[in-house]
């Protein structure tokens, strides 16, 4: 699944490091038009339902949070 | 009579003089205190700066940043807002352009060495803390030396040829746009804005003379709140924000994601967007939501100041049916034109071109460009005036009103950012080892798609184009091909590319 994730982050920002970024949201590297598309494709990719509560940035913040925040979502 | 911004400032500050003007996530200052400040930015600069020269302000968005414009206006300059995030190379070939004298800065933001070895840096706090002697008198000549036909500011857009064209803007455009904005849709002093557009793109110019002109206050909001949809609609409440006006995406991702289902934001009146089309759908769900809100489309290029149509949402639209951009704004006329025949007829297609005195001067030192665009209106043969073809194309739809098509060529809207794709091209063809390079925008998945020939690779193109473009031009997917598809006249076929792209 991480690779998915890897792949699905590269295709939208290609530009980013993800494996290395730590404040993904809080250095404003993502911009809200790169989190509708990353988060979308989440939900289809995933078959998750993901609303306002979970765009946070503990959850989005670094690659192992984006990792960990779905993996609670499948799990759920 | 009003001549310049700053005397918007100046009445403004007699009524209103100890009303909080402008709030950023750290100060915030008072009509009067702007005033104060603006004056001594503008002390500081005389002795640099003459009467329609051109002063770079290059900062992270904050107050300061309005209150370096204002200053810059009372010397009867202009100023140019620099994206301080922007690659060097661009921001080096803007001061080529404009061979600027003066930058303005914050003492915390960081300029790099390259840049304060070409002009004179200054900060605004330095500026602020000094003393000047005669500095109201000093202020006041170059005041009386002013007219309306100053340029007020250059707004830098990407340009297809790789070097971005700064569009010079006079105060009387401005002047009119901001008449024209309050009065259409009645702001006052009550009205709160929170503005999300940047500096440098001249959308923000609404949010800052509406609140100047009325006396209104005006928030900047924190950029990650932007990625962040429940923190965004708790700060509108937390602010009590009345009116926003932000780009598309902004919007989408608050309905997008259900925040409006868990928290409305119950002081909003008036949403306007701009800068790319708004997704029906989502306004629909804007609508459902907020249903007393007044809501409005707007449109115009930078060359014609702020904007050029708008159109008050009012009837229902289905999910699939586009939001009209509607009618001109004061002073504005739209002219349809198919080649220089005038469109009259519902759904007929033509190039939307302006007439009026929102027009911009044209391109600072790129008469090139500007010919191209700003041309000989061909409806009028009896003398001479001028047009501007926004090279977007539209048609009239049944009920007389103005729907956006297309572009003609290869500009795009990318994220609210109007780019050319040549732009971007330029830069690739720049890149060690790329023979050839095209790109190409994918309208569906909204992606900007590179194809390169050439002895390299993604990571080493994308480290090149950091140090070039700005992150929103650099490309969402590269394609590495062993041989460019040429048509018969041996040009790259874009068609073909795009084509098998897209299977």
């Amino acid at each position: 699944m991480q690779e998915k994730i890897m792949e699905i982050l590269q295709s939208v920002r290609p530009d980013i490091d993800f494996a290395k970024e730590q404040a993904l949201i809080d250095d404003g590297l993502l911009e809200s038009f790169d989190v509708i598309q990353i988060m979308t494709t989440f939900m289809d990719e995933f078959d998750v339902y993901i609303d306002a509560d979970d765009i946070e940035p503990e959850n989005l913040n670094s690659f192992d949070a984006i990792c960990a925040f779905l993996t609670q979502k499948i799990g759920s | 009579m009003i001549k310049n911004i700053v005397d918007y400032l100046e009445i403004t500050q007699q009524r209103f003089g100890d009303k909080t003007a402008y709030l950023d996530a750290e100060s915030s200052v008072t009509f009067t205190q702007l005033k104060e400040d603006a004056r001594q930015i503008a002390a500081g600069l005389l002795k640099d700066v003459p009467k329609g020269a051109p002063v770079l302000v290059c900062m992270e968005k904050c107050v300061g940043s309005i209150e370096a414009f204002l200053g810059v206006a009372y010397t009867g300059a202009f100023y140019v807002p620099i994206d301080i995030k922007m690659p060097y190379e661009r921001i080096k070939l803007i001061m080529d352009t404009l061979s600027a004298k003066v930058l303005l800065t914050r003492r915390n933001d960081e300029i790099p060495d390259e840049i304060r070895q070409t002009c004179k840096i200054l900060c605004i706090e330095d500026l602020m803390e000094a003393s000047y002697e005669n500095r109201d008198a000093e202020i006041e000549k170059r005041q009386r030396a002013s007219i309306d036909a100053d340029p007020a500011y250059a707004i830098f857009t990407s340009g297809s040829t790789g070097v971005p064209k700064g569009v010079v803007v006079s105060h009387r455009s401005v002047i009119n746009f901001t008449e024209w904005w309050c009065e259409t849709f009645e702001f006052d002093e009550n009205e709160v804005f929170a503005n999300q557009t940047p500096f440098y793109f001249d959308a923000s110019v609404k949010d800052i003379y509406a609140t100047l002109r009325c006396g209104a206050t005006m928030h900047i909001v924190p950029k990650k709140l932007f990625s962040l949809p429940k923190q965004l609609v708790h700060f509108l409440n937390e602010k009590e924000i009345t009116c926003i006006d932000w780009v598309p995406s902004a919007l989408c991702m608050i309905v997008n994601f259900h925040t409006l289902e868990k928290e409305t934001p119950a002081h909003l009146k008036k949403v306007m967007f701009l800068g790319e089309v708004m997704p029906t759908k989502q306004f629909n769900m804007w609508r459902r939501a907020l249903p007393d809100v007044k809501y409005a489309n707007l449109y115009g290029p930078t060359e014609a100041t702020g904007d050029c149509t708008y159109y008050k949402i009012e009837r229902e639209f289905a999910d699939d049916e586009p939001i009209p951009i509607g009618y001109a704004c004061n002073n504005t006329e739209v002219l349809l034109l198919d080649g220089d025949r005038l469109v009259t007829e519902e759904g007929e297609t033509g190039e939307i071109c302006v007439r009026g005195c929102s027009l911009a001067y044209g391109y600072f030192r790129n008469p090139e460009k500007t010919q191209e665009v700003f041309v000989e209106n061909p409806l009028q043969k009896d003398y001479h005036e001028r047009i501007y073809r926004t090279g977007d194309l539209a048609k009239y739809n049944a009920y007389g009103e103005l729907v956006f098509l297309s572009r003609k060529d290869s500009q795009i809207k990318h994220m609210g950012h109007r780019i050319e794709l040549g732009e971007i091209e330029t830069a690739l063809g720049a890149v060690d080892g790329i023979k050839r390079a095209c790109c190409f925008y994918d309208h569906k998945k909204q992606k900007i798609v590179s194809v390169f020939e050439g002895d390299t690779n993604q990571e080493e193109v994308i480290a090149h184009l950091k140090n070039r473009l700005p992150v929103y031009m650099i490309p969402n997917q590269f394609i590495k091909v062993e041989e460019m598809p040429v048509n018969l006249n041996g040009k790259i076929d874009r068609v073909l590319l795009k084509e098998t792209y897209l299977q």
